[in-house]
């Protein structure tokens, strides 16, 4: 399956930072990426879940990515952003270190996930790309959602 | 009148367009599972919508039509018919019929299909004799159709299809070519043929006869004309040849108001809370430039300016409020005239008075009061009211009334359906509960006559004996139910038997906003809501008792049992770890008493009803989330969940 948009080989990305490692989504699953807000804080949710924030009107629940990948949590500074994205129809926020920039990268760099090679759970994650200097983890940020759907986000 | 009849039939028209784009959509999914009974009920409905909605506005073809479609997906229903694709292709066959008698109806040309072979078709799938050609009288017009009926061959199946081509071909071509042809009368007229009077009365035989037939063998005009010797066979096809196609007629201008979906307007709605949050914000920063700089000119310009929007973001809050509200008259004009085609139909006499149609609603509410309404009101004529010579003997007048007001009464507008007729026989009732298998007589016995009157709106009850046009399938009663469940309302009867029933809709003044209690916990902010509040009481720590290891709390001589919000939500606050002063937000689920104990109250607040993205709604006593003025989110308590069992056991 190809979840990664693909123009004549070349995938458009955003990428973003996470504690030391670089990582990437598809540009057309990001709705939008927002400073930090007031996040609402949603009793007895899972850990990962942040809480919900109000997104132009809509509410929105918020995911923060390093306690879903368990990377040592940290507190927001200026740099965090709330990356909008939409995972199957749902909208929710991811919070994440920093987002660097728009890249676009030769699908034939992407190469196989090697095994326990990150902190992410190997399974969201689709493949690295090299760059010279760089190594960027590519993630299927559908698998953040189990296939039961929005369930399992609560 | 004239335009309130257009207004009735363009909303039905746009209804049942939309009803009909649903069906073959959920025909499709059935077919890809066809065991779903859900969908089977779903599509059920639909057909009886489109059929009751047909049968009150005189649409007589329609409702042969979709009467008989019905009757086949009651079979597929209750597991009598397979719904293999052969069927299938039938049914949506007359659902493609609708669809033109739709057309016809929007055209208003008044044209009428010839539906023999569709309703044989239908009739024949029904009867089961599926393997078999449709067996049908032949029409008396007899033309190339009968000689492949009569011409069968051994193979049945390609005379079949054959059959089907056929119809379809002339199926399109009749409502290609008719819709803009004049009318063989008028060009009769126009030719000096005959006169007007004539063709006036070969309607009216031809509308006898339609009366009398059952399917849609009905003579010609230019063969009553010719049978009636009023014009030679010869000068009906001369003229017929030249009925040719005429230029588009103007259309029925179907849309005198859009409609608009509620999602649109609720983004509208969001846009402009979100206008308000910026403009308030733009108020602060100009009033705070203004005393910053006293003298300058453009501040004061800027203030100016800021005080404009301000006034038109206001006007356009209220605007956009506004066209969600509507008087429910929009939805209680058409009833008059249903009561009165369906008394007739019934040979009962009945007199329908309406009260409060001033009355004003939410926009969605209004859309979905329509279908139950009519349900509701088709049975106070068919089950309640009696026949004038009954009504007599029992020492009432012949005249039924039924009565439809519309009121305000607290935050709810209540709507009643009041007949005179001869009310619910509980009796009967109990009888054909036990019979339908819905329970038993000793759980029966147990009920108060509340309960049992509530067996009437399970899906598939019905007490009438005879199938109707009118009702009486079993399916509208829990139609209305699920509708006004939808809602948020509720539904409850009050019969006494001999002197008529009435039925009470509640239901809420809008959707979206709820009257609401802000409480604090720690830095957290909770909305309660109102409608589940009966007191706020300030306590003393020292007040708390415990009761076999559990917190409570003695008011006016009453147990009350005392939750600490906090420690439910895991918050470190105050009023977690024995603060001296707390409040007490008293709150009744069912019957019982709770209390739920918090930092600080806020005061009472409307807010908007928000649902939260991918939230699994009452997980852990969450209703859902409002966006404060400073554009902050606060999530809404359920009371009724959080109190429930297990509520309790955390």
């Amino acid at each position: 399956m190809e979840v990664f948009t693909a123009t004549e080989g070349v995938l458009q990305l955003v990428t973003f930072t996470l504690g030391s490692e670089e990582y990437a989504v598809d540009i057309l699953k990001v709705q939008e990426i927002n400073r930090m807000t007031d996040i609402t804080m949603v009793p007895n949710a899972p850990s990962y879940v942040e809480g919900v924030i109000n997104l132009r009107g809509k509410v929105i629940p918020v995911v923060n990515l390093r306690k879903k990948f368990g990377i040592m949590d940290k507190e927001n500074d200026k740099d965090s952003r709330i990356m909008i994205v939409d995972i199957r129809g749902i909208t929710m926020g991811l919070v994440v270190d920093s987002v660097s920039e728009v890249l676009r990268v030769p699908a034939n760099i992407v190469e196989p996930t090697p095994p326990m090679a990150t902190d992410a759970g190997t399974e969201f994650i689709n493949g690295i790309a090299k760059l010279q200097d760089r190594l960027i983890i590519l993630l299927d940020i559908d698998k953040l959602i189990e296939k039961t759907g929005e369930l399992s986000m609560f | 009148m004239a335009d309130e009849m257009d207004e009735i039939i363009s909303d039905f028209l746009i209804e049942t367009t939309e009803l009909i784009e649903g069906l073959n959509q959920k025909f499709v999914e059935l077919e890809a599972d066809i065991s779903n009974q859900d969908l089977i009920n779903d599509i059920f409905r639909s057909v009886h919508t489109i059929k009751g909605a047909s049968g009150f506005l005189g649409f007589n073809q329609m409702v042969e039509l979709t009467h008989i479609t019905e009757s086949v997906m009651k079979k597929i229903k209750d597991g009598d018919l397979v719904l293999v694709p052969r069927v299938m292709d039938v049914i949506l066959e007359s659902i493609d019929m609708v669809k033109v008698l739709l057309e016809h109806i929007k055209a208003k040309d008044g044209i009428e299909e010839d539906l023999g072979d569709m309703l044989g078709k239908l009739k024949a799938v029904y009867d089961g004799v599926s393997a078999d050609k449709p067996k049908k009288e032949p029409p008396p017009s007899s033309g190339q159709q009968d000689v492949f009926v009569e011409s069968s061959v051994p193979d049945q199946a390609d005379v079949e299809q054959e059959l089907l081509a056929e119809a379809e071909d002339e199926g399109s071509a009749d409502a290609g070519d008719e819709q803009n042809a004049k009318h063989i009368g008028e060009l009769l007229v126009e030719d000096g043929k005959v006169s007007e009077n004539d063709v006036d009365d070969a309607l009216t035989i031809q509308d006898m006869i339609k009366e009398s037939v059952d399917t849609g063998m009905v003579p010609k005009v230019g063969e009553i004309l010719t049978a009636t010797a009023k014009a030679s066979g010869e000068e009906v096809k001369k003229v017929l040849a030249k009925q040719a196609p005429t230029p588009e007629k103007d259309k029925l201008q179907v849309e005198q108001t859009i409609r608009v979906d509620v999602e649109r307007l609720d983004n509208v709605l969001n846009l402009v809370g979100e206008l308000v949050l910026a403009r308030n914000r733009l108020m602060k920063t100009s009033s705070g430039l203004e005393a910053k700089f006293t003298d300058s000119s453009e501040i004061a310009l800027l203030a100016e300016l800021t005080a404009f929007i301000n006034l038109i973001t206001t006007d356009l809050q209220l605007a956009v409020m506004k066209t969600r509200m509507q008087p429910v008259k929009k939805v209680f004009n058409k009833f008059p005239r249903m009561v009165r085609d369906l008394s007739r139909t019934m040979k009962k006499e009945v007199e329908l008075r309406l009260s409060g149609e001033e009355t004003e609603l939410d926009k969605s509410i209004i859309e979905e009061i329509g279908d139950p309404l009519v349900h509701l009101i088709r049975n106070s004529v068919d089950h309640g009211i009696e026949m004038p010579d009954v009504r007599e003997s029992a020492g009432k007048s012949r005249h039924g009334m039924i009565v439809l007001s519309a009121y305000q009464e607290g935050n709810n507008i209540v709507l009643a359906i009041e007949d005179d007729g001869k009310g619910i026989d509980v009796e009967v009732l109990r009888e054909k509960i036990v019979e339908k298998g819905f329970s038993t007589y000793e759980e029966l016995e147990r009920m108060s006559t509340k309960e049992v009157l509530e067996f009437i709106f399970l899906p598939g009850f019905s007490t009438a004996k005879q199938v109707s046009d009118v009702s009486g399938r079993g399916v509208g009663m829990d139609v209305v139910k699920t509708n006004i469940s939808k809602l948020n309302g509720n539904i409850s009867i009050e019969t006494d038997k001999g002197k008529g029933t009435k039925f009470l809709l509640r239901l809420p003044l809008t959707l979206a906003i709820i009257q609401a209690l802000m409480v604090g916990v720690g830095r957290e902010v909770y909305a309660i809501p109102l409608a589940s509040v009966v007191e706020t009481v300030k306590l003393n720590q020292k007040d708390l008792k415990t009761i076999r290891g559990k917190e409570t709390v003695i008011l006016r001589d009453e147990v009350v049992p005392v939750y600490r919000l906090a420690r439910k939500f895991m918050i470190d606050a105050p009023s977690s770890n024995g603060a001296e002063r707390v409040y007490l937000v008293v709150i009744v689920v069912g019957e019982k008493k709770f209390g739920m104990m918090v930092d600080k109250l806020f005061g009472q607040e409307e807010v908007v009803i928000k649902s939260i993205e991918g939230f699994s709604n009452n997980a852990d006593g969450i209703a859902g989330a409002t966006i404060t003025g400073d554009g902050k989110v606060v999530l809404i308590l359920d009371p009724a969940v959080m109190f429930s069992g297990a509520g309790q056991a955390r």
